[in-house]
């Protein structure tokens, strides 16, 4: 099933002191500004944002749980504004499980049957969910006995056994240790793949991002910063945000100063350092750019390199990690915390130690400019 | 729900053992005093009735002493005729009983079906007015029952308009045992519906929408969820509403008339009997309603504490 969302805008009440509401004034909070997006059918779109940016409430309201102020929902091409939740068919995996708990496992996973009056018809399909999701031998048990693990299994059966268009997934691993997150993250994937149920994954986790995602939508405030494939967000981050809340790598804040239509250059002045950007007549000079510069993409060195085609920054380390196979530099470029990444020879090689002086260089072709900054 | 916090304090207690000696000296004195010695003595006076036989006390206590438990038995035997025991066989006595039962079940049936849909209401929806009307259904708590009383007169009353009307149709309220009925849901409700908001509002919202999401209509989900899980609640709500229907006293005596057997309440009649000089008859009533009261406030308990 595909899904829609078209300008969907919701606000919550806020208490609102006497005075102001005697003025006519309400105060509110907006949590959903504007959303807009499509999820083809078969297809696992991530949601991704920081606590508290409306994602919940995004999926309570593809649900039908709650009711946007403004904009709808469309699913498979039929507005489903006016539905209430249980005939959306919409299912949900909760962050909590929301397990009956005066259920055992097997009541649960069938409830969705029973309300809909067919219990019986549905053995064999409940019997393979229950294989594929290793819940075998729990039937009996009461969610108050399981590992959390296992609870996330039984809320997942529990909404698969419904058959649902959409499947809605509210931070479905947050509340598990690192090792079940994994498997059950694979687990999820399958799950996915197997049945080809279109789901809308909502997290705050990049780590979830990066194994699950097919297309990503990023969302800050009740907006969606971004959408697109992970690889286009990863290589061409829309804003600051997007880019600081994926992790890519080091946001600049610059000046643009001057123009060079020849060489094809734009110069930019990072906390006085002169960087050379990709040239566009669309930066005023006076204007504050933010600039992202990936890690991997600083060359790191002793001397200063002569070259004139690259930036060259001075900086002094700060700090060496091991990360995998290569070493995180996090070196201070006047006070602005610059990361880079050095192979563990090259490293060695250079003899990096806190406190040191190195260069830093990375071609302008590097540098991306993720907009203007306010 | 007892919190574990309670369960721990009581077990750090033990280990100062001579604080807690001193109030529990002072505590038990207070309960001898103002419960146990009142209480205690309408037991004792329906096992030995000591205003037909006040010198039966100490002749029981020498011949304990002296060690003719032959004695004793004979001594007790003479007593069969117990005339407390007697009052379960009294007409009046056995009426009161009726309509207690009757009336405080009735009650009870009105109270779970309009309480359960008001406590729902003020448990899960945000509404202007909303503590004002939680505030509204405490009121009779506090309110003294004889105002209940006088109100329902007021509005019900033969001489008042609905009152009237209600004469006319052959459904009068006030000074029939439906009277009573009305008292009793009056002062007794907000012992049940406090306890529903309470128990409807610890039922975690996201269970519901999770049934909701499965496909269950808001009523199957009141039905197979939210009733299952506050179930508890609801019944420990109930029975303090049940056992403060059959103790209602001040709002009953105005609102019933005065016709033995068939409009007194166990409690009115414990008031009529008892002026009228039927002793024994008021101490077997008032038996009755300690029973009742102690074996609700353990039920409670044990519903609450699990």
């Amino acid at each position: 099933m595909s899904l829609r969302l078209e300008s969907v805008c919701k606000s919550y009440p806020l208490p609102t002191p006497l005075t102001e509401l005697l003025r006519g004034k309400r105060r509110t909070l907006q949590v959903l500004r504007n959303v807009s997006f499509e999820v083809d059918e078969g297809e696992l779109f991530v949601v991704v944002g920081p606590t508290g940016c409306g994602k919940t409430t995004l999926l309570n309201v593809i649900a039908g749980l709650t009711r946007q102020d403004s904009g709808h929902v469309f699913l498979d091409g039929k507005c489903v504004d006016h539905l209430p939740p249980e005939k959306r068919n919409v299912g949900m995996v909760f962050q909590d499980f929301a397990l009956f708990p005066h259920m055992t496992v097997l009541d649960n996973i069938l409830y969705g049957l029973r309300v809909r009056g067919k219990g019986r018809e549905a053995d064999g399909k409940v019997r393979d969910v229950v294989r594929e999701l290793g819940l075998e031998g729990l039937e009996d048990r009461m969610p108050s006995s399981l590992s959390g693990g296992e609870k996330q299994r039984v809320s997942l059966a529990r909404a698969l056994v419904a058959e649902p268009r959409v499947l809605l997934l509210d931070e479905p691993l947050s509340s598990l240790d690192p090792q079940t997150k994994s498997s059950a993250r694979e687990l999820l994937l399958r799950v996915q793949r197997n049945t080809g149920l279109t789901m809308i994954y909502v997290t705050h986790d990049q780590v979830d991002v990066h194994v699950l995602a097919g297309r990503v939508a990023v969302m800050r405030d009740g907006a969606i910063e971004q959408v697109g494939y992970l690889k286009e967000l990863v290589e061409h981050p829309r804003s600051p945000f997007v880019a600081s809340f994926m992790s890519l790598g080091n946001v600049l804040q610059g000046i643009v100063e001057s123009h060079d239509r020849e060489n094809g250059i734009t110069t930019v002045n990072v906390e006085g350092n002169r960087l050379s950007i990709p040239y566009s007549s669309d930066l005023q000079a006076g204007k504050t750019l933010s600039l992202l510069v990936k890690p991997e993409d600083i060359v790191v060195a002793k001397t200063k390199p002569e070259t004139s085609a690259r930036n060259v920054l001075e900086a002094i380390v700060v700090d060496l990690s091991l990360q995998g196979s290569l070493v995180k530099v996090i070196t201070s470029v006047g006070g602005l915390r610059v990361e880079a990444l050095a192979t563990k020879a090259s490293a060695g090689e250079l003899k990096l130690r806190e406190g040191e002086k190195v260069y830093l260089s990375f071609k302008a072709s590097s540098i991306h400019v993720l907009g203007e900054s306010a | 729900m007892q919190p574990p916090e309670a369960r721990e304090a009581r077990r750090v207690g033990r280990a100062f053992p001579l604080f807690p000696a001193s109030m529990a000296i002072l505590g038990l004195s207070f309960l001898a005093l103002m419960f146990l010695a009142p209480l205690g003595t309408l037991v004792y006076s329906s096992l030995n009735p000591i205003y037909a036989d006040p010198g039966l006390p100490q002749r029981l206590y020498d011949l304990l002493l002296s060690g003719d438990f032959e004695a004793v038995v004979s001594e007790l035997q003479g007593y069969a005729g117990n005339p407390v025991l007697a009052a379960f066989q009294n007409e009046v006595l056995l009426g009161a009983l009726r309509v207690s039962l009757i009336t405080s079940g009735a009650s009870s049936v009105i109270c779970i079906c309009l309480g359960i849909p008001l406590a729902y209401v003020l448990a899960r929806y945000d509404f202007p007015g909303r503590r004002t009307l939680k505030t509204l259904v405490e009121l009779p708590m506090v309110l003294p029952p004889v105002v209940a009383g006088i109100s329902l007169i007021l509005l019900l009353g033969p001489n008042t308009p609905l009152g009237s009307f209600l004469r006319q149709v052959g459904w009068e309220l006030v000074f029939t045992w439906r009277g009573i009925i009305l008292a009793q849901t009056f002062v007794a409700s907000p012992f049940f519906v406090r306890s529903a908001i309470v128990s409807f509002e610890e039922v975690p919202v996201s269970l519901e929408l999770a049934a909701r999401s499965l496909g269950a209509s808001p009523f199957k989900v009141f039905r197979s969820v939210t009733l299952p899980l506050s179930a508890r609640g609801l019944v420990a709500g109930w029975a303090m509403m049940w056992a403060r229907a059959m103790g209602e006293f001040g709002a009953t005596i105005m609102v019933s008339s005065n016709v033995p057997g068939q409009s007194y309440t166990l409690t009115t009649a414990i008031y009529w009997m008892f002026w009228a000089g039927g002793i024994h008859q008021s101490i077997a009533a008032a038996l009755v309603l300690l029973a009742v009261a102690f074996f609700v406030l353990f039920t409670v308990r044990l519903l609450v504490e699990r």
